[in-house]
């Protein structure tokens, strides 16, 4: 129909408005698809990478070699697989290689650039090994004497967090690495110099518990590490657990919201049409053709945000993917495509919104005659808010009322304010929470600087340190371990109650840690029942109370208590904690800890990582900021185009309009500023909690008074910037407006 | 000569679509001098009111009230003449809806050097029960002298009516016209009426006919009549 011809007409007439909305939504649907497609193309090839890769579930290593890997099979319908491996030195350097034939059953290893292994001498190595050693593909590498051809670039799934011990921390590609040679080549090493570890799969038949109860029985369980608790596996799976909460929940309920906000301020926009409606209905126009009329114009900004979105996050995908996999990570895969899923939802969602708020704004605008929308009479007015006889100026009486008498439109004025804060102080909230874990909780776990993990049970007291009986257990009906320290000396290691009173570590009394009682939910005075890793014997441990640590999953007692319920000697250790370094050699410690090392790692870990993640969607949510405040103050300059023309025609200065209709308002700011903050301190808590198990610690929502400072700065700037760039929308206010009709 | 217009041209359109709003206009009135200007819709009548009131400027022509120049005036010094010298009454009243009558008369106020008495002018304009109602809540009379009460409230040296009484009973037009015609005698203001209503000629001093853009007569009306004995 002929009235089409309005829709180009309005969009340019109304073009800071409409492009506002189409920017606005093509940002957030930015956001959206990006990381959706990113976090979820990545976490997909994933799965499907361990799928393909026969991924272990869980690996072990036994006091007697098995030499009837057949017959365990068939009893216990699993697979298993020995997987030898040697350690070599590469040449002028301190780097060793860990060296594995193919394996044929699980843990199968990928070629993720060059070529396959075709000849004896060639070698893969594991991408970030390569890039520390600036070694590429075609490169040779000297390794113990021999000399390799780099063939290309390998993924092993145990190995895609590339530590050298499982129990290590975290990993360092300067000095270790893996590479994959052909078999007929690893044949060729000393077996002496070899070890070995199982890998095992189970089938549907399998009975786990079975198994581990007849392989302990039968050779003996030095370790068992079940998938979940391998960090060589499990870190780059936490690093995407780490981010579902934000891009699962935090993003798309923004982009929702955003659009269900965009989509009522589209309604009002379409409510200053009402005399035009009128108008056309007088015409002969049907409501449902004017609602379809107008509808396309809330379709238009829809469309065109969706598309844009969708356009600009394809470019983003790649700088995303590399962020979602922190840089101790090997790459696995590289986004180079958006989802289907999430290019529907981004491309249906905005204009759906739209053009349904816009239909029902123009099929309520049709509620009265067609004389009443001509003359601009309301069915029903509301009442006015009083103040009639208040002794406060026109000024400000003008302001409340405008504020407090149109209370949705104030409080979409809010919401607009607090939506990019809440971003913002999200962001923030959660940097500042994992940075104050880092500081605190290396710091809270003890006055010990070193941790000497021995290879063997000693009795007695140690020369120097404080001795200390330490293993893990396995909860039961849960994957995750759990360290029983027996300890005497607690200068070493605190085991406080909130208020910073100690517990008493007397005879059979068992501590846990908060980090615990929260995983495992359980609270003083509960039993939690721990089960040996090898021989899956259980200990039903009475809880006496919960001790502040937050990144520990630790259980304390006295050492006496402990051995007991071992059934060890009542002086026997396995762990040495030091406030110095101590002289102990490699062969007698399995590992040694520092806690500067603890720190670096965590830090390394979850923080940088997180804080490379968080700016750009800091940067992003000052846009969104900005314009959210433009497009809602926009609506009240809309709305109030006869005011301000009036006011004009009266000699008021545009400066002073300003004053009186445009900066009404800064009451609201401090308002939005506070909920924004609030709401988005709130979302970072949820975060935290709802994660605690897969982050392994207990992470606590703090934001620093410089972090509250920027939240507050960064809104108040939003909101400026908006103010800035409204304040000439009252210039082009004509005086004529007020020559309309304009009746009450 | 108080208001002194000058072969003033107002063009809106360009080519075929040429409108001559103004066509070389030429009129003056005396201080004091209640004007009625007469004419049928598309006449320019309103074009003139507003280059009259500052809210508008000529493409070439001169016009000056007192002893202001408009046309010389840039947007600031028409804001500033609009702000000190001029009162507007609208057919559609234009009252600020979240404001009260007496805060509506505020408005004007407290951006005026030496205001009349807010209670005063309500009480003149027999608005004083009326002052702490929204226009909601008026008829369309007393939302008329609303406006009036907002115009003259700067003790304006001209007042602006277009079409003031177009909205309005008999009954309440004549109100709202003797209330001119008492500020008018009380004030000593100029006051400029546009109208359709051919009837309100009555009561000018000077009465203009416009017709297309052009001024076709303008006379001293010798025949004065008050208010109460206008036909309207």
């Amino acid at each position: 129909m002929v009235l089409n011809k309005r829709y180009i007409r309005n969009f340019r007439s109304n073009l800071s408005f409409f492009l506002s909305i189409t920017i606005l939504t093509a940002l957030v649907v930015c956001l959206y698809v990006a990381f959706d497609s990113s976090y979820g193309v990545q976490q997909e090839s994933f799965n499907k990478l361990l799928d393909e890769a026969q991924l272990e579930d869980a690996q072990f290593m036994t006091l007697l070699p098995i030499d009837d890997v057949q017959e365990l099979e068939e009893k216990h319908h699993v697979t298993v697989e020995t997987q030898p491996y040697i350690d070599l030195h590469m040449e002028n350097s301190e780097a060793e290689v860990r060296i594995f034939a193919p394996s044929s059953a699980i843990n199968l290893y990928r070629v993720q650039d060059g070529r396959d292994l075709e000849s004896d001498t060639d070698i893969l190595l594991n991408g970030l090994f390569m890039q520390r050693q600036n070694l590429e593909i075609g490169d040779s590498i000297d390794l113990d004497g021999r000399t390799y051809h780099i063939c290309g670039e390998v993924i092993r799934t145990d190995y895609l967090f590339c530590l050298k011990n499982i129990t290590d921390t975290f990993s360092d590609s300067d000095r270790f690495g893996i590479g994959v040679v052909k078999e007929s080549a690893f044949v060729t090493y000393e077996k002496k110099d070899m070890a070995t570890v199982y890998a095992v799969r189970y089938s549907d038949k399998t009975d786990v518990t079975a198994f581990r109860k007849a392989l302990n029985e039968k050779y003996g369980t030095l370790s068992y590490v079940d998938v979940s608790n391998n960090s060589r596996i499990q870190s780059p799976k936490d690093q995407f657990d780490e981010l579902s909460y934000t891009v699962q929940i935090i993003l798309p309920t923004t982009m929702v919201f955003m659009v269900l906000l965009i989509a009522v301020v589209l309604g009002r926009k379409i409510k200053n049409e009402r005399k035009m409606i009128g108008v056309l209905h007088a015409l002969g126009y049907k409501r449902y053709e004017l609602a379809l009329h107008y509808s396309v114009l809330g379709a238009i900004p829809g469309i065109l945000g969706g598309i844009l979105g969708v356009l600009f996050s394809i470019p983003a995908l790649a700088p995303l993917s590399d962020m979602l996999i922190e840089d101790k990570m090997e790459v696995f895969y590289k986004v180079t495509h958006i989802t289907w899923k999430s290019s529907l939802i981004a491309l249906v969602l905005p204009t759906a919104c739209y053009v349904i708020a816009v239909f029902i704004t123009a099929l309520i605008n049709m509620r009265g005659s067609a004389i009443d929308m001509i003359k601009g009479l309301k069915k029903n007015k509301k009442k006015r808010m009083g103040l009639r006889k208040a002794k406060l100026s026109f000024r400000t009486k003008y302001k409340l009322r405008a504020v407090f008498g149109h209370l949705p439109r104030t409080l979409l004025v809010i919401c607009g304010i607090a939506l990019g804060g809440t971003l913002v102080a999200f962001t923030f909230a959660c940097v500042d929470s994992i940075q104050r874990y880092v500081d605190t909780s290396v710091k809270e776990t003890g006055e010990f600087e070193y941790e000497y993990f021995l290879s063997s049970v000693k009795t007695g007291v140690p020369d120097k340190g404080a001795a200390v009986m330490a293993a893990s257990f396995e909860v039961k009906d849960n994957p995750d371990l759990i360290t029983l320290m027996g300890i005497d000396d607690t200068s070493m290691i605190h085991v406080k109650d909130s208020d910073g009173n100690e517990f008493p570590l007397d005879e059979d009394k068992f501590y846990i840690s908060e980090m615990s009682a929260f995983a495992y939910h359980v609270k003083a005075g509960d039993t939690i029942t721990i089960r040996n890793i090898a021989d899956l014997k259980e200990y039903p441990v009475h809880v006496d109370g919960v001790f502040v640590n937050g990144s520990q999953s630790l259980m304390v007692a006295s050492r006496s208590s402990v051995n007991k319920l071992l059934s060890m000697p009542e002086n026997a250790y396995t762990l040495v904690m030091s406030k110095e370094k101590l002289p102990y050699r490699d062969s007698e410690l399995l590992r040694e800890v520092s806690k500067s090392s603890l720190s670096e790692a965590l830090d390394k870990t979850i923080n940088q990582g997180m804080k490379d993640l968080l700016m750009p969607i800091t940067v992003i949510a000052v846009i969104i900021s900005v314009i959210t405040t433009y497009l809602m103050v926009n609506i009240l300059l809309n709305e109030s185009t006869s005011v301000i023309s009036m006011l004009k025609v009266l000699g008021y200065r545009d400066g002073e309009i300003n004053r009186i209709v445009t900066y009404i308002y800064h009451l609201l700011l401090p308002i939005g500023i506070a909920l924004g903050i609030w709401l988005g301190t709130v979302l970072n808590r949820l975060n935290f909690e709802s994660q605690t198990a897969k982050y392994n610690s207990f992470i606590e929502n703090y934001v620093t008074p410089k972090s509250l400072l920027i939240c507050v700065g960064i809104t108040l700037a939003s909101y400026v910037i908006s103010m800035f760039l409204l304040s000439s929308k009252v210039k082009k206010v004509e005086m004529v407006e007020s020559l309309k009709n304009n009746q009450e | 000569m108080f208001i002194e217009v000058k072969n003033a041209v107002k063009q809106y359109g360009s080519g075929e679509s040429l409108i001559r709003a103004m066509d070389g206009v030429d009129f003056s009135a005396e201080q004091g001098e209640i004007t009625v200007i007469l004419g049928p819709s598309g006449s320019g009548k309103s074009t003139l009111l507003n280059m009259l009131g500052g809210i508008d400027s000529p493409d070439s022509g001169v016009i000056r009230i007192g002893k202001t120049e408009l046309t010389s005036q840039g947007k600031s010094g028409l804001s500033e003449y609009r702000r000190k010298h001029v009162g507007f009454v609208f057919q559609s009243y234009n009252l600020i809806p979240d404001l009260t009558v007496r805060e509506n008369v505020e408005v004007v106020a407290d951006i005026s050097k030496e205001p009349l008495s807010i209670d005063d002018l309500l009480e003149t304009l027999n608005l004083a029960k009326h002052k702490h109602k929204f226009p909601r809540e008026l008829s369309g009379g007393q939302q008329q002298r609303c406006a009036i009460a907002r115009a003259l409230v700067k003790n304006p040296q001209i007042l602006l009516c277009d079409e003031l009484t177009g909205a309005l009973d008999s009954k309440s037009s004549r109100d709202v016209l003797m209330m001119l015609e008492k500020i008018n005698r009380e004030f000593k203001t100029t006051i400029l009426i546009i109208t359709h209503n051919e009837g309100i000629a009555g009561m000018a001093d000077r009465i203009i006919r416009i017709h297309d853009g052009k001024i076709v007569e303008n006379s001293m009306n010798r025949k004065k009549l008050p208010v109460s004995d206008l036909e309207i």
